[in-house]
């Protein structure tokens, strides 16, 4: 089951591991935190993994947009067909490294991967404006379409990536690895949208040199399914990591996510800032774990989780988690589920504000935390504006007024 | 200081033995008011008389049931009308206790307030001038207008923010609820000078309040008393005075006359 041609024998190995793995481990379940909130099973078409590994995996086209600053500084953006002949060492030193194949869904999606992009960005090279790369995968009855990126950041290196991934139909699995070398700097962020109807599977695993900086942006938008995860390694002393999550499921939607800040060194620090609103019948979930290891003294971890309801039907859970295992460490952690503040409500009515632009109102205001610290007012915008139209619809789309469901 | 009073005009506010309540207790047992284009009108009485429920009750809180009675406001049937259906056709509700809305900027706010009373858009080089003007008559810091809305203000802010937002929205009857409440002198004669030029511009006002200082600077045509939910005395001017020095018990129903329930109910 060749994706690539030529594809070499480290990839074709790799595939086989990850193909025996994904057949013989049991899928998650729900004892976990990880899927407390998401049923493996129903990332899966019917038939499972088994019958997902025997279809022939659905393509995973991707536009690439690199700016000229970018090509001209030597950064390369390829598809994984271009980069095995041209970048097979990176490859073989990283791909599959990061996110594993620990369980049936990675162990999926690296065995039967069939697109996606490998970005290197040289040592100390700067730059201002974005790499984007979009993803509009569909998938065929019976299968998982399945792409990935690997991001290579050269040490003291800055670069943006915002990567879009909109499915349009069936089941999906995308992967993203980024490596960042010693004093780099990555803000990559992530939209992710599923059609009513289908589901999405994504994990982001980072490894954050010495002295790096990660910002992780997640949007989730699904009018379908969407179950999130996103793994940042603090391996180095200095290491710094901050996720910032959007998340709005409205209608019959559903959003998962899950964030594993991981202190695998001393003198590090994350934090994870997380807004979500359910509305209509959708329902939103977080769990979060602040894992720091016993040799990582002196870091700081924090970690808020906020939901907002916007309507009697519709459910959210925030659950956080601690594993600590050096005790000279300082971890704080916030959560909250609450129904839309009717006092505020009036208020802004009181002003002359109809309901949905007073709900909307408090929506943005509850989700400004997040968005202001964007790094990039670009990328704030974007949020909020399709945080705003996504509220729209999902409003019409549940065929009554939000708050009388 | 204030407007002109428009004697014989069609009332713009009429409450008839208005009934209204929360979680099955009754508040408001019969209250009668009448208001006219022009007129100031202070609401006095004791805490808990329902003077503030009165307020919320006019503007459709949703928490307050309305047991009885009728309200017209220019000619409409008020309790008919939604919250925002009210503060579009000119009700506007300064509250005792503005509510904060973390997140939301107090420019962006306000633009919006005003696009919604006014039924149009302010183009941004106007609001700014209009804004700062507001801010500038109201001793309010210019960077108030990247703050979050009343987050973390304190209650003079608070309250002088309220005042702006009256002065902005040019509503044709505001309802005032204490908004003299925890001032010092200093801010309640800036606030009371916002009430007074609102007034000026034509402005009908129902002020509710505690005391008589804030009739100093904003002087009321007339003066009702409110006791256990209803208007038990009406006057003038004098009767504000009256109360700060007697007090409001020589005004206590005496036992046996207050009313059992709305008429027809």
């Amino acid at each position: 089951m060749n994706r690539f041609d030529p594809e070499p024998s480290f990839l074709a190995r790799r595939r086989d591991q990850a193909r025996a793995a994904a057949l013989s481990m049991p899928l998650p379940d729900r004892s976990g935190h990880r899927f407390r909130f998401t049923d493996a099973a129903a990332l899966l078409p019917a038939g499972g993994i088994e019958a997902a590994l025997q279809a022939a995996g659905a393509a995973w086209p991707v536009r690439v947009e690199l700016p000229d600053e970018a090509r001209r500084a030597g950064v390369t953006a390829l598809s994984f067909g271009e980069a095995l002949p041209a970048a097979g060492g990176l490859l073989e030193e990283h791909l599959g490294r990061l996110a594993g194949d620990g369980d049936p869904l990675l162990a999926l999606n690296l065995a039967s991967f069939a697109g996606g992009t490998v970005i290197r960005v040289p040592e100390g090279v700067r730059l201002a404006g974005p790499i984007r790369l979009e993803a509009r995968p569909e998938a065929p009855a019976g299968t998982v379409a399945s792409g990935r990126t690997l991001l290579w950041i050269g040490a003291g290196a800055e670069a943006t990536v915002l990567e879009d991934a909109d499915l349009g139909s069936g089941f999906a699995s995308t992967v993203t690895e980024a490596v960042l070398g010693d004093g780099a700097t990555l803000l990559h962020a992530r939209f992710e949208t599923a059609a009513k109807g289908t589901s999405l599977f994504s994990r982001s695993a980072y490894e954050v040199g010495r002295d790096a900086s990660l910002t992780h942006a997640h949007v989730l938008l699904p009018a379908g399914r969407v179950k999130a995860e996103a793994a940042p390694v603090l391996s180095r002393p200095g290491a710094r990591s901050a996720g910032l999550v959007l998340a709005l499921a409205g209608g019959r939607a559903r959003s998962d996510f899950r964030v594993v800040a991981d202190h695998a060194a001393g003198d590090t620090g994350s934090r994870v800032d997380y807004r979500a609103i359910a509305l209509g019948r959708g329902r939103s979930a977080f769990t979060g774990l602040l894992r720091i290891r016993e040799g990582a003294a002196r870091s700081e971890a924090y970690e808020e989780a906020r939901s907002l309801l916007l309507s009697r039907t519709a459910a959210a859970d925030v659950l956080p988690e601690l594993e600590i295992l050096n005790h000279d460490v300082r971890c704080t952690h916030g959560a909250a589920v609450a129904p839309v503040d009717e006092e505020a409500l009036f208020y802004l009515r009181t002003r002359g504000l109809s309901r949905d632009q007073a709900e909307s109102m408090l929506v943005e205001g509850f989700v400004e935390p997040v968005a202001s610290r964007l790094p990039s007012g670009e990328l704030a915008d974007r949020a909020r504006e399709r945080l705003r139209s996504e509220l729209a619809a999902a409003r019409t789309g549940q065929g009554g007024a939000p708050g009388e469901a | 200081m204030s407007g002109e009073a428009a004697e014989g005009a069609a009332p713009i506010l009429e409450v008839r033995d208005l009934w209204a309540g929360t979680g099955g207790k009754t508040i408001l047992k019969g209250v009668d008011l009448v208001v006219r284009p022009g007129e100031v009108h202070a609401i006095m009485g004791r805490n808990g008389s329902g003077k503030s429920t009165l307020t919320h009750v006019l503007m459709g809180h949703p928490a307050y049931e309305v047991q009885g009675g009728e309200v017209r406001f220019l000619g409409r049937n008020l309790l008919e009308m939604d919250v925002t259906q009210r503060a579009r056709a000119g009700l506007f509700l300064a509250f005792q206790y503005p509510v904060a809305v973390p997140g939301v900027p107090v420019s962006s706010f306000l633009r919006t307030a005003l696009r919604s009373v006014k039924g149009r858009d302010v183009p941004a080089r106007e609001f700014r001038r209009t804004l700062q003007a507001a801010f500038a008559d109201l001793g309010i810091p210019d960077a108030f207008a990247s703050r979050y809305l009343n987050d973390g203000f304190s209650g003079g802010e608070k309250k002088r923010l309220e005042v702006l937002q009256l002065r902005l929205l040019e509503p044709t009857l505001a309802l005032l609820d204490e908004t003299d409440s925890g001032l010092d002198i200093d801010a309640l004669k800036t606030v009371s000078g916002g009430i007074a030029r609102s007034i000026e511009a034509g402005v009908s006002v129902v002020l509710v309040t505690h005391y008589q200082r804030i009739l100093q600077y904003v002087t009321p045509h007339v003066v009702h008393v409110f006791l256990d939910g209803r208007i038990v005395r009406t006057g003038g001017a004098e009767l504000a005075r009256e109360l700060e020095s007697r007090g409001y018990d020589w005004l206590d129903a005496p036992p046996g006359t207050a009313a059992s329930g709305p008429a027809g109910a």
